[in-house]
């Protein structure tokens, strides 16, 4: 019954086809998407890539949906044009949850989703005079400390 | 590369723009036909406005994208709730051939990729193979590049026994078409897959919880009150397409029956550790009317996309 998320996390990303809504992005991130996916283990990634574009510093908002009992791995990253990016991350009611800015880690945050939400995160350039495609790319992983029956 | 730089330069102006008319209703992002403008801000901000700079979002800002879970997740959830695999939900692979118009394809190549995902997780070889099969087809059918060319042909069949690789291969090939429809400004093709995926994964989990009854599925049946908030959302933005015009009316028929719902708080919970919980503990439940009643509208709804 326990699901061995161990047994394919060697894949790359395991779902076929989960077309995301993004810009008409840029082929310059799919090198950059390529290693961010590579950072995400250990977690699965959910086969999904979002990536959008960033000009003069105006942030871009993407309205995730998580469900709960699975821990997540969120992990951004940009082509080499737009430099260093930092996310914020809110919850709908429009409370600031994380800042990568103050992280250790500003590229990637690791949690636990306790309900499903759907979880509001803003992509920053840390640069504004520059622009190009960055991305944002999840991860996921079932917990070893509880499963759904907990919840 | 010549378009995106055009591109850019349009939105560098319609960004000045905004900032001389900031009341004006924000940047249509030319690039993007699925930007969903924020709500724009007053010009006149008070002191007790600006203390709470820090603590509120500027949407006004923010070009907004939706994505839900992927069908990987969907059924990760469900397999950790012990639900069996079952064929017998999944939509036929022989029904290809019904699929002629655009919207028909893009809808269909979204659940043959959920049913492949739920085959995947199940290890479901020999079924798996035939989405695959499918997939491939409505790809091509689809004028989508970059995919399942040639290369990727040859790969699947050098690894045609090995379901893991097979499935990593397809991923790949699958963002790639993602990334190749929405560089060709095909966003509401996007958006229709996924639509389409959406609606096989709900189908597939709802006729488990059903037969089941098991809490666990009920409530993932449930939790898609949210995950389709973020789905309407997205399938607003081409509501001039008729198609998703309807498929939003009979999406926002099924929300009619979310909408009475009641939030229930949950036990608190320990996450693993060193790593922080993000939520506020709550579900939804389903009475077994709400569940008949989701059943049989997200059945009606099915039965129109794969027909």
């Amino acid at each position: 019954m326990k699901l061995q998320l161990k047994n394919i996390l060697s894949i790359v990303s395991l779902t076929l086809l989960s077309f995301t809504i993004s810009t008409s992005s840029v082929a310059q991130c799919k090198s950059a998407v390529k290693e961010g996916i590579k950072k995400l283990a250990p977690y699965t990634h959910n086969g999904q890539v979002n990536n959008v574009t960033l000009i003069l510093g105006e942030p871009s908002e993407i309205h995730l949906s998580l469900y709960k009992g699975l821990n997540y791995k969120f992990q951004i990253g940009s082509e080499n044009a737009l430099g260093k990016v930092t996310f914020k991350i809110w919850d709908e009611d429009k409370n600031e949850i994380y800042n990568s800015a103050t992280s250790a880690d500003p590229e990637s945050w690791v949690f636990y989703s306790n309900s499903t939400q759907n979880l509001i995160i803003e992509i920053y350039t840390k640069d504004k005079e520059k622009q190009g495609c960055a991305y944002l790319i999840v991860g996921m992983q079932q917990p070893k400390n509880n499963s759904i029956k907990n919840l | 590369m010549l378009r995106v730089k055009s591109q850019i330069l349009i939105l560098n102006i319609l960004i000045q723009m905004k900032r001389i008319i900031k009341n004006i209703a924000v940047f249509i992002a030319s690039v993007s036909l699925i930007s969903c403008g924020g709500s724009g801000n007053t010009a006149t901000e008070t002191s007790a406005d600006l203390a709470e700079v820090k603590t509120t979002m500027d949407s006004s800002s923010s070009v907004i994208f939706y994505n839900i879970p992927s069908p990987l997740e969907t059924f990760t959830i469900l397999k950790m709730s012990g639900s069996s695999f079952d064929k017998k939900v999944l939509n036929p692979t022989d029904k290809i051939s019904k699929y002629v118009s655009s919207f028909s394809k893009a809808a269909n190549l979204g659940a043959y990729s959920t049913d492949l995902s739920l085959c995947f997780l199940y290890k479901q070889n020999q079924d798996f193979n035939g989405y695959l099969k499918n997939i491939n087809d409505l790809t091509n059918a689809l004028g989508v590049d970059g995919s399942y060319g040639q290369q990727v042909n040859k790969r699947l069949q050098t690894n045609s026994n090995n379901l893991d690789s097979l499935m990593a291969i397809v991923s790949e090939a699958g963002i790639n078409a993602d990334q190749y429809l929405k560089e060709n400004q095909r966003n509401s093709t996007v958006a229709t897959i996924a639509a389409g995926g959406w609606v096989e994964a709900m189908y597939i989990i709802t006729n488990i919880a059903e037969k089941s009854q098991k809490k666990d599925v009920i409530g993932l049946v449930g939790d898609q009150k949210i995950v389709l908030k973020n789905l309407t959302n997205m399938l607003e933005q081409f509501v001039s397409d008729p198609e998703i015009k309807s498929l939003l009316v009979d999406m926002k028929d099924i929300a009619s029956v979310y909408d009475n719902l009641q939030e229930k708080k949950g036990t608190p919970i320990t996450s693993d550790k060193d790593i922080i919980s993000v939520g506020n503990n709550t579900s939804y439940e389903l009475s077994k009317e709400q569940l008949n009643s989701i059943l049989e509208k997200i059945t009606l709804l099915r039965n129109k996309i794969s027909l």
